[in-house]
C-alpha cells in the first residue's frame, strides 16, 4: 500500500444519545480510491460530514499527511486539501463557469485594476482543459447539465489542490454515458496521486472503480477489503451483517383482496415512466431501489402532488385523477413523505397541532374544532401509537426522531386509510420505534390495508413485504415474489446489473 | 464578444426596454402637439430621471446580494436635511454637497451594519430605517434650526447648480462610471455570487456578511448622488414631506430592468432603462393627454404586470422542485 | 412572556403620557371621566388601525405581508364618497365598495398564490397600483359626502366602533382561535411544503387570507370616513408601516407560522397611546425639548419595529433548542 495520505485514529461522532459514528479507523493512501459503502443510516455521511469540515468529531484524531488536522469549517477542509462533491452542488447560477471555477480566488486585473475578462477565461479553460473538459467558460452554471456541473466542481477543488477527493452517490442524477466519463475523470486522477473516496449504493460501479471497498455498519468499520477480492454477495452480507427473518413481525397470513390501487403505464417526463402495478388490500407492495429512482417521485404523482403525462391510475376501482392531495385525503389514500422536517412539520407547533392536522376536519362544526373531541383523539391516538411527549403541547420539534414520525403515522393513521404509502418510514428513527412502526404496518396490512413501503432499508423491505417491485432510473426493473426476494437479487436489480424477470 | 455574463432572461429584458423606450419616444414624438419640442423632452429627461437612476444604481446592487433597501426616501431627507442646514449656515456649496452624500453614505451603511450585527431580514431593519431617519431628519431640522417652520429654504443659484445645471453630467458621468466599474470589477460579481448561493460563497472563502455591507455602501454612495441632484432641484426642502414614495418608483425601476428581487441576477443597464421606461410611459401619457391622475396607476399595473408574467414563467418548475 | 408584558407597558405608556401631559385630577370622579373619555376617544381612533390589524396578522402568519392596506382603505373610501349622499348611499356605495374591496384583495392574493410573485413585490405594486386609482377617482378633491347619510355617523362613535371590535376580535377571533382554518394558516406559513403534503389548498388559502384583509380594509374605511367625515386621495399613507409594526410588536412573527390577535390588539393601542401621548405632551416638549416632540413618533415606531422582530426571532431560537436529556 501506498504511504498514507489520511489516518482517521478511533473517530467518533454522537448525536445526542446515538452514536454516529464509533472509533473508527481509517488510512487512504494517495492515488488510491476506496469505495465506502453501508446501509442507510451506518454513518457514511456523518464521515463525510467530518472529513469535509461540517462536523467536528468528539473524540479522536484525524492526520493529513502526518499533521493532526481539526476543521471548523468546510473552507478549512478544502484549504487543506479535502475536497468534497456533495449530491447537491452549491453553485451561483447566473454566474458564468469561469467565474464559478474561480470564485474567491485572485482575479487577474489589467494594469490599470480592472479585471482581465480575457485572461479569466483563459485561465478558466486552463484548469479544464487540465481536467480534460471541454465545457465553454462563457455559459452561465446554470446552463450546464448535471454532469458538466459535477465536472466543474471536480475540476475546481482539483485546481485547489485537492489531495482528497470525496464523492457522496456522485451517479444518482447521471446518465450511463455520463458516468461513463465520470469514471474516466477519476481514474485519470488517481493516476495523478489524488486519494478518492467514493462513497455509493452502486455495487457494480464501486466494483469497478475502486481498489479498496470499505463497509460500515451502525457507525462501526466492520471490514475492508481489496475490491479484486469482493463480491456483491459479500459486500451485502456484510454492509446487513444480521440474519433477516427474526427482526420482522408477521402475523397476517398472506391473502390477497380486492385490487385498491391500479397503475397502468404511468409515466412523468424524466422522472419515472410506463410504470404499471396492482396494490392488493391486505398486502404491502415493497418498492425499492436506488436513490433518484424514482420511487418518492411515483408516489407523489399517485398521491395528487405531481402531475403524470401518461397512463392512467385506478383507486378503489375508479379512475384516479387527483389534482391534489387534499382529493388523495378524501378518497381514503394517505402518504407519509420521506423527510420529517420538510414535508411534514412545522417543528415549533406543538404536538397536538401536529397530529390532528391529519383529521381535524372530521371534527368540525361551523368550521371550529370541537376541543374537547380533539383533547380526547390526540390524547388517544398518542397512547395508541405510544408518543412519548411529555404533554401534547410541547413542540413536536422537541420529540426524538422516532416519537416525531409516529406522530406523523398518527396524523394519517387516524382518518382510517384504506391505501397507504409510506416512504421511508424509518430513516432516522431509533431502534425501538423502528420495531414498533413495523409492527404497525404488519397490523395495518392485517386489517385489510392496503401499503405500499417505499423504503432504501434493504432488510425492511424483504421482512416486511409480501411481494417488491424494484426502480432503476424511472422504470420497473424487476418484481419478486417468494423466494425469490433476497438482498442479491434486489441490489442487483436496483443498481441495474441484472436484467428483469417476467 | 460577450462574456457571457448577461443571463439570455436579462439580455431579453434589456432589448424588451431598448424597444419600449425606443417606441414610447416614437409614441412621445406622434402624439406631441404643434409647439412642443421633441428636444426638450430629450433635455429634461437627464435631470427628471437622474435620482430614480442613480438611486436605482444603489438599489441594484443591494438587490442582487437578496438583500432591499426600504429607507431610501428618508435617507435622502436626511441627506436633504443636513444639506439645508449646512446652506443655511452659508457653509460654501461644495462642502455642503460632499456632506449630503457623505450622509447617505453614512445611512446607508449603517442598514449594512445593523443587519449583519442584529441578524435580522434587511427588509425589516429598512422598513424600520423608514420611519426612524424621516424622524431624525425633522429632528435634526428642529434642533439645528431656531423657529424651524417646516421647510427650509433654498435660494441662492449656487446651491441648485447639481441638479439643475449639472443634473444630466452627472448622471451620464455617474451611470458611464457604474457601467465600467460593474464591467470590470469583481465586487459586483461577488454580489450577485452572494444572491445565487450563500453557501458557495461561504465555501470559496468568502464572506457574506462583508459582501453584503459592500453593497450597501456602494449603494449609500449612489443614494448620495441621487440626494445632492434631488434636493438641489428643488426649492424648498421639506423634511416631513420630501421624496415620499421614491422607495417604490426605484425598486419598480430595478425590478422592471431584470434584477431577480431574490437577488443574484441584475444589471446596472437595465436598472437604467427601467427607469427611462416608466419615465417616456409617464410622458407619453401626458402628450396623449391621458390625465395625471392616471399615470400612478398605470405605472403600478405595469409593474405588476411584467414581473408577474415573468414569475408565471418559471411557476411551475418551481412548484414541482419545491415539493423534492 | 408577552401575555403579561404588553399590557403592562400599555399601562405604564398610559401613565406616563397622563402625568407628561400636566393633567391632574381633583378628585376620582373627576379621573374616571377622564380615562372614560380617553379610551373612547383611542378606541374610536384606532379602530381602523385594529381592524387592519387583524388582517395583517393572518397575513403575517401565511409568512406573507401586505403593503397596500393603506391604498386599499383609500381606494374604497374615496370609491364611496363619490357617491351622492343620503340614505341611498346604504344600498349604492356600501355593497359597491364591499364588492369592490374584496376584489382588490383578492387580486393581491391571486397573484400572488397563482402567479407565485412573492407578497412584498405584489403588495408593493398594488399600493402604487391602488393609491394611483384613488387619484383616477378623486383627483386633488377632498370629499365628504359621510356625514350627510343618515345613521352613517354612528360607525364612527364609540358604541359603532367598539361593535365592530366586538365583531372582528371578539366573534371572528373567537371563532379563529378555535378554526381549523387558521390550523391551516399556521402550517402553511410555517412550512408551505409540509402544508401542501398535508392536503392543505395553499393557494386556495391564500386568495382567501389576502380577501379578508379586504373585507377589513372595507370596515376600516366605514370607520375612518365616519371619524374623519371627508376623505382624499393621500388619505392614511403610511398606514402600512404603522399596522406592520403594530402586529410584530404584539409577537407575531414576520416569519410566519405563529400569531396573537390578543398581542395585536395591544400593539395598536401601545402605538396609539404613544400617538396620542406625543401630541398630548406637546406642551411639555415645547417647554423642554429643543425639537417638536411629535417627531419622536416616526423615531419610536422604527425602533419599537426593530425591537418587536429581534425579540420575536430571539424567543423563536430559544423554543426551538430542544431540552437536554
Amino acid at each position: 500500500m501506498s504511504p498514507s495520505l489520511l489516518q482517521l485514529r478511533s473517530v467518533g461522532k454522537s448525536f445526542g444519545s446515538t452514536r454516529a459514528v464509533r472509533a473508527l479507523d481509517l488510512d487512504l493512501g494517495a492515488g488510491e480510491v476506496v469505495g465506502l459503502i453501508g446501509e442507510n443510516g451506518a454513518g457514511k455521511s456523518t464521515l463525510i460530514k467530518i472529513l469535509s469540515g461540517v462536523h467536528t468529531p468528539d473524540s479522536g484524531t484525524i492526520s493529513l499527511n502526518g499533521n493532526a488536522v481539526q476543521f471548523s469549517s468546510p473552507h478549512e477542509a478544502m484549504d487543506a486539501g479535502i475536497a468534497t462533491i456533495h449530491q447537491e452542488l452549491a453553485y451561483c447560477g447566473h454566474l458564468t463557469v469561469a467565474e464559478n471555477l474561480l470564485l474567491g480566488e485572485h482575479w487577474p486585473r489589467h494594469a490599470w485594476g480592472g479585471v482581465d475578462w480575457a485572461r479569466l477565461h483563459e485561465e478558466a479553460a486552463r484548469q479544464l482543459a487540465r481536467c480534460q473538459l471541454n465545457i465553454s467558460t462563457q455559459k452561465a452554471f446554470s446552463d450546464l447539465t448535471a454532469a458538466q456541473k459535477q465536472e466543474v466542481a471536480i475540476a475546481r477543488s482539483l485546481n485547489r489542490n485537492a489531495k482528497l477527493l470525496i464523492l457522496d452517490e456522485p451517479t444518482a442524477s447521471l446518465t450511463e454515458p455520463e458516468v461513463v466519463r465520470l469514471f474516466a475523470h477519476l481514474e485519470r486522477l488517481r493516476s495523478e496521486g489524488v486519494a478518492i473516496l467514493y462513497v455509493s449504493h452502486r455495487l457494480d460501479e464501486i466494483l469497478k472503480l475502486t481498489n479498496r471497498i470499505v463497509v460500515l455498519r451502525d457507525g462501526e468499520l466492520v471490514a475492508s477489503y481489496r475490491t479484486a477480492e469482493a463480491t456483491v454477495s459479500r459486500m451485502v452480507k456484510d454492509m446487513v451483517g444480521r440474519p433477516l427473518d427474526q427482526v420482522y413481525p408477521r402475523s397476517r397470513s398472506p391473502q390477497k383482496g380486492e385490487p385498491m390501487l391500479e397503475l397502468d403505464g404511468v409515466s412523468l417526463a424524466g422522472l419515472f415512466e410506463n410504470i404499471s402495478l396492482k396494490l392488493h388490500a391486505g398486502e404491502i407492495l415493497g418498492l425499492a431501489g436506488l436513490v433518484g429512482a424514482g420511487r418518492s417521485e411515483l408516489a407523489r404523482a399517485i398521491y395528487g402532488l405531481y402531475p403524470c403525462h401518461a397512463g392512467a391510475m385506478r383507486l378503489k376501482g375508479r379512475p384516479w385523477s387527483p389534482r391534489g392531495a387534499d382529493e388523495a385525503l378524501a378518497a381514503g389514500l394517505v402518504y407519509l413523505p420521506e423527510e420529517r422536517k420538510r414535508h411534514s412539520l412545522v417543528l415549533e407547533h406543538s404536538v397536538r397541532d401536529a397530529i390532528s392536522i391529519g383529521f381535524t376536519d372530521r371534527l368540525t362544526r361551523w368550521g371550529m374544532i370541537r376541543v374537547n373531541d380533539e383533547r380526547r383523539a390526540v390524547a388517544e391516538s398518542m397512547q395508541r401509537y405510544d408518543i412519548r411527549a411529555g404533554s401534547a403541547d410541547q413542540p413536536i420539534g422537541t420529540l426524538s426522531g422516532g416519537n416525531q414520525q409516529k406522530a406523523i403515522l398518527a396524523r394519517w393513521l387516524e382518518r382510517k386509510p384504506d391505501v397507504i404509502i409510506l416512504d421511508e418510514p424509518t430513516r432516522g428513527v431509533d431502534v425501538g420505534a423502528k420495531a414498533e412502526i413495523h409492527q404497525l404496518i404488519d397490523r395495518l396490512a392485517g386489517s385489510g390495508r392496503a401499503v405500499l413501503l417505499i423504503s432504501s432499508d434493504l432488510p425492511e423491505v424483504l421482512g416486511m413485504s409480501d411481494r417488491i417491485l424494484v426502480l432503476h432510473h424511472g422504470a420497473v426493473a424487476a418484481e419478486f415474489t417468494g423466494d425469490a426476494m433476497t438482498q442479491e437479487n434486489v441490489i442487483l436489480a436496483a443498481s441495474g446489473l441484472h436484467l428483469a424477470r417476467p | 464578444m460577450t462574456h457571457g455574463r448577461l443571463s439570455p432572461s436579462l439580455r431579453q429584458r434589456l432589448l424588451f426596454l431598448l424597444a419600449g423606450n425606443f417606441l414610447l419616444l416614437v409614441g412621445i414624438a406622434i402624439t406631441m402637439k404643434q409647439g412642443g419640442s421633441f428636444a426638450e423632452v430629450l433635455t429634461r429627461c437627464g435631470p427628471n430621471v437622474a435620482p430614480v437612476v442613480l438611486a436605482g444604481l444603489g438599489m441594484t446592487g443591494i438587490i442582487c446580494t437578496g438583500a432591499i433597501d426600504l429607507s431610501i426616501a428618508s435617507i435622502i431627507v436626511v441627506s436633504g436635511t443636513v444639506f439645508g442646514i449646512l446652506v443655511q449656515r452659508q457653509w460654501p456649496p461644495l462642502l455642503c454637497f460632499v456632506a449630503c452624500i457623505g450622509t447617505a453614505l453614512l445611512l446607508s451603511a449603517a442598514n449594512g451594519l445593523l443587519i449583519r450585527k442584529l441578524r435580522l431580514p434587511a427588509i425589516i431593519i429598512t422598513l424600520a430605517g423608514l420611519a426612524l431617519y424621516r424622524g431624525v431628519a425633522l429632528v435634526l431640522a428642529d434642533v439645528s434650526i431656531p423657529g424651524f417652520g417646516g421647510s427650509i429654504d433654498i435660494q441662492r443659484d449656487e446651491y441648485h447648480a447639481p441638479g439643475k445645471q449639472f443634473a444630466t453630467l452627472i448622471l451620464l458621468g455617474t451611470l458611464g462610471s457604474a457601467l465600467i466599474w460593474e464591467w470590470f470589477a469583481v465586487t459586483p460579481r461577488r454580489w450577485l455570487a452572494l444572491g445565487s448561493s450563500e453557501e458557495s460563497c461561504r465555501l470559496a472563502g468568502l464572506n457574506p456578511h462583508a459582501i453584503r455591507q459592500s453593497a450597501f455602501v456602494v449603494g449609500g454612495l449612489f443614494l448620495g448622488i441621487a440626494a445632492v441632484i434631488y434636493v438641489t432641484q428643488i426649492q424648498f426642502i421639506e423634511p416631513a414631506r420630501l421624496a415620499l414614495g421614491f422607495e417604490l418608483q426605484v425598486i419598480g425601476a430595478v425590478i422592471l430592468g431584470g434584477t431577480n428581487i431574490f437577488g443574484g441576477e441584475g444589471s446596472y443597464a437595465g436598472t437604467a432603462l427601467g427607469a427611462l421606461f416608466l419615465y417616456f410611459t409617464g410622458q407619453w401619457m401626458t402628450y396623449a393627454g391621458v390625465s395625471p391622475y392616471f399615470q400612478e396607476a398605470i405605472t403600478g399595473a405595469l409593474i405588476i404586470g411584467v414581473i408577474g408574467l415573468d414569475c408565471a414563467l418559471h411557476r411551475k418548475r418551481k412548484r414541482m422542485e419545491e415539493l423534492a | 412572556m408577552r401575555h403579561w408584558l404588553l399590557p403592562l407597558i400599555l399601562l405604564a405608556e398610559i401613565a406616563f403620557f397622563t402625568a407628561l401631559s400636566g393633567q391632574s385630577f381633583s378628585s376620582t370622579a373627576d379621573a374616571v371621566s377622564y380615562f372614560r373619555s380617553y379610551f373612547a376617544d383611542l378606541l374610536c381612533q384606532s379602530a381602523p388601525v385594529l381592524l387592519i390589524a387583524f388582517g395583517m396578522t393572518i397575513v403575517l402568519m401565511t409568512a406573507g405581508i401586505d403593503l397596500s392596506v393603506g391604498s386599499m382603505v383609500a381606494l374604497v373610501a374615496c370609491v364611496m364618497a363619490s357617491f351622492p349622499a343620503g340614505p341611498e348611499f346604504w344600498w349604492t356605495a356600501v355593497p359597491l365598495g364591499l364588492a369592490l374591496v374584496l376584489l382588490l384583495g383578492a387580486t393581491n392574493g391571486a397573484l400572488i398564490a397563482w402567479l407565485d410573485v412573492p407578497p412584498i413585490i405584489t403588495t408593493l405594486g398594488t399600493m402604487i397600483l391602488y393609491r394611483g386609482l384613488c387619484f383616477v377617482v378623486m383627483g386633488d378633491l377632498e370629499k365628504s359626502p359621510f356625514l350627510s347619510v343618515p345613521g352613517y355617523e354612528w360607525l364612527g362613535q364609540v358604541s359603532g366602533a367598539a361593535l365592530l371590535l366586538i365583531f372582528t376580535f371578539g366573534l371572528a377571533g373567537f371563532w379563529l382561535k378555535r378554526s381549523r382554518w387558521l390550523r391551516e394558516i399556521l402550517m402553511l406559513g410555517g412550512n408551505p411544503i409540509a402544508a401542501r403534503y398535508a392536503g392543505i389548498p395553499v393557494s386556495r388559502r391564500l386568495i382567501q387570507t389576502y380577501g379578508i384583509v379586504g373585507l377589513l380594509a372595507f370596515l376600516a374605511a366605514l370607520t375612518f370616513t365616519a371619524r374623519n367625515s371627508s376623505v382624499s386621495a393621500s388619505s392614511l399613507t403610511g398606514l402600512e408601516l404603522q399596522v406592520i409594526v403594530a402586529v410584530v410588536l404584539g409577537g407575531t412573527r414576520v416569519q410566519g407560522g405563529a400569531g396573537s390577535m390578543l398581542g395585536t390588539f395591544y400593539g395598536v393601542l401601545i402605538i396609539a397611546v404613544m400617538d396620542e401621548g406625543l401630541r398630548g405632551a406637546a406642551q411639555w416638549g415645547s417647554r423642554n425639548l429643543p425639537f417638536k416632540i411629535s417627531h419622536l413618533e416616526y423615531i419610536l415606531l422604527g425602533m419599537l419595529l426593530i425591537a418587536g422582530v429581534w425579540l420575536n426571532t430571539r424567543e423563536r431560537s430559544t423554543a426551538k433548542t430542544p431540552p437536554s436529556k
